[in-house]
């Protein structure tokens, strides 16, 4: 069953030129699809257009957006407000700076989840601790009694993975979860995502530039480049044959243990 | 953890050559409301002629706070540091000016380490004009070679910073600093803002002139692959200290730090077993304002013991140029 269909989507800015031509995939349920591509292929336009989040100019110019067998791209702010956070999440890749850094962490998480559910403010604390343990955040009731800034990045990453979650979406976007994470913490955040779509059957859409975290998560992968999608197929397609000239030549820059190393002479 | 006996015979062939670079028992502690912070705690590390020695270790960990001592743009609290036996740190006046275009800098962020009213030909033709006193219409027919060098067209001089690309920009900050023929480049994660192709391209430049120039070059980076696939010797840092320094090819075989295990552990692979549990290192680093005692990274430790919690562990010699600060070792 595919819980959300693009079909020939092209975003267009202001300037008139696309940052996303003609991309066509689907997700299944319990399915993760990453993007991968290298900065301005428009992997994060492209998310972004699924919720209508789009920068100011931004536009979704032709094609579909079908989530639940409604069009996303031609539905009113109202039903949109009403799927967002509840039905689709989305988690960006500094949390850190998109929480306000003089209210605790506590009271702004409370405000994302009650801005979709009406919950008790006890009801509300069980479920956010709840969350919180399952992220392996140790001490939930210090992180919800803290301020930003007393919480490192790889903490504040996983708050917004859990505020994401709260709600039980069906479908989580992330756009680079763990691009500004150490390597040891980004292992963490990956465990942990691979963990909620086990148990929770969310389906995910990750947007990275690291081919080994998409790799590592993916069912299947769509590879972009200058606004296109080069290629889309199951993740062992993708990794072990790739067909594009251009997902070839990413696999082989990356830097891989063990792999080669740059000539010496 | 590999704690197989080792064939380490070609190992030694890695680091012969003079030494360039010499830092002896370096710490650097900053004061932090009336607490002290250790950035870095007693490193000593040496850097041979034409060597690339890379640095890895999370955020926080000292990598930066060492480049800039060896800069010498940041003094050190204890130890010394000499660059072909001068403690240049020491020199005063002209003679730490005429020192200074010994050692030139890469930095992560290309744009912001630009002037955005320069022209790149300007900025190309500075070093020349400031060191040798070249006469600016020489300075600036050198700046063209110096791009193409790097392998950009001479036409990038009439351009400004914002009129090029990332991977443009680092090429032209690294063709900046080898310009006046530095003994020893040090690129503070260099490649840490560019895509995974182009890091690939700069790598591959960086390589190619440090070898073509004998270049000493210091690379820092918290990507242990692509530091290892760069550099000769590679130094693992955690909290302000080398847990493990050794030759780079032997790096995924035959680390000994438990620590080095977990960060070679934490990178994904791309051609990794997806159905294989990741091994994760439980924890964060913890603060450098409260260093307890023992081995900093006993509290993190799968194989710490009491011993551990005890003795701060040296960086010891295991032969074959492998240094190892771990008491189980």
């Amino acid at each position: 069953m595919n819980i959300l269909e693009i079909e020939h989507c092209t975003v267009c800015y202001k300037n008139g030129t696309p940052a996303v031509s003609d991309v066509t995939f689907a997700v299944r349920e319990r399915e993760i699809v990453s993007i991968v591509g290298e900065s301005g292929s428009g992997k994060t336009t492209l998310i972004r257009a699924i919720l209508g989040l789009l920068p100011p100019g931004g536009h979704v110019t032709e094609g579909k957006i079908v989530f639940n067998g409604m069009d996303l791209v031609t539905a009113d702010d109202r039903t949109l407000r009403d799927i967002r956070g509840r039905s689709i999440a989305m988690i960006f890749q500094d949390v850190g700076s998109s929480l306000d850094p003089i209210r605790r962490v506590g009271i702004q998480y409370r405000e994302a989840v009650c801005a979709h559910e009406d919950l008790t403010k006890k009801s509300f604390f069980t479920r956010a601790r709840d969350m919180l343990a399952r992220m392996h955040l140790s001490d939930p009731d210090r992180v919800m009694d803290a301020y930003p800034f007393e919480l490192s990045g790889g903490m504040k990453q996983r708050v917004g993975i859990a505020m994401g979650m709260t709600s039980a979406p069906r479908l989580l976007l992330a756009d680079e979860p763990t691009s500004a994470l150490d390597v040891t913490i980004q292992a963490q955040v990956v465990s942990q995502m691979k963990e909620l779509r086990d148990r929770y059957g969310a389906s995910m859409i990750l947007v990275t530039h690291n081919m080994g975290v998409a790799s590592y998560l993916s069912d299947r992968i769509g590879v972009m480049k200058s606004s296109r999608m080069v290629e889309f197929g199951t993740r062992d397609d993708i990794i072990l044959r790739p067909k594009d000239p251009y997902t070839v030549s990413l696999l082989e820059a990356v830097p891989k243990l063990g792999g080669k190393m740059y000539e010496r002479n | 953890m590999s704690g197989t006996e080792l064939d380490r015979k070609g190992s030694d062939k890695d680091q012969e050559g003079e030494t360039l670079l010499c830092v002896e028992h370096v710490s650097k502690v900053f004061p932090v409301k009336k607490r002290r912070l250790t950035a870095v705690d007693d490193v000593s590390l040496t850097l041979y002629k034409g060597e690339m020695l890379g640095v890895v270790g999370e955020s926080g960990c000292g990598k930066s706070t060492l480049a800039k001592i060896i800069a010498g743009s940041l003094k050190a609290t204890s130890g010394r540091v000499t660059l072909n036996g001068i403690e240049y740190p020491k020199l005063k006046g002209t003679a730490a000016k005429n020192h200074r275009r010994n050692i030139q800098m890469v930095f992560q962020d290309p744009l912001s380490s630009f002037s955005p009213r320069m022209k790149i030909g300007t900025y190309l033709s500075e070093p020349r004009r400031n060191y040798d006193h070249l006469p600016r219409s020489e300075a600036w027919r050198e700046a063209g070679a110096l791009l193409e060098q790097v392998g950009l067209p001479a036409s990038f001089l009439d351009r400004f910073p914002h009129e090029l690309s990332g991977g443009q920009l680092q090429r032209v900050a690294i063709a900046r600093a080898i310009a006046i023929d530095p003994p020893l480049l040090i690129c503070d994660e260099a490649t840490g803002a560019l895509d995974v192709s182009i890091q690939d391209q700069i790598a591959a430049l960086l390589v190619r002139l440090i070898k073509e120039r004998n270049i000493g070059c210091l690379f820092i980076g918290h990507d242990p692959a692509l530091v290892r696939s760069i550099s000769n010797r590679v130094a693992v840092m955690y909290l302000g200290r080398v847990v493990e320094l050794m030759p780079s090819r032997l790096l995924e075989k035959e680390h000994r730090h438990p620590y080095t295990g977990a960060l070679l552990d934490s990178i994904f692979d791309v051609y990794c077993d997806q159905s294989a549990e990741i091994r994760l290192l439980e924890g964060e680093p913890p603060s450098p304002l409260r260093l307890q005692s023992g081995c900093a990274f006993a509290p993190r430790c799968p194989q710490c013991t009491e011993r551990c919690r005890r003795t701060v562990p040296e960086l010891k010699d295991i032969g074959g140029g492998h240094f190892v600060a771990c008491v189980e070792t």
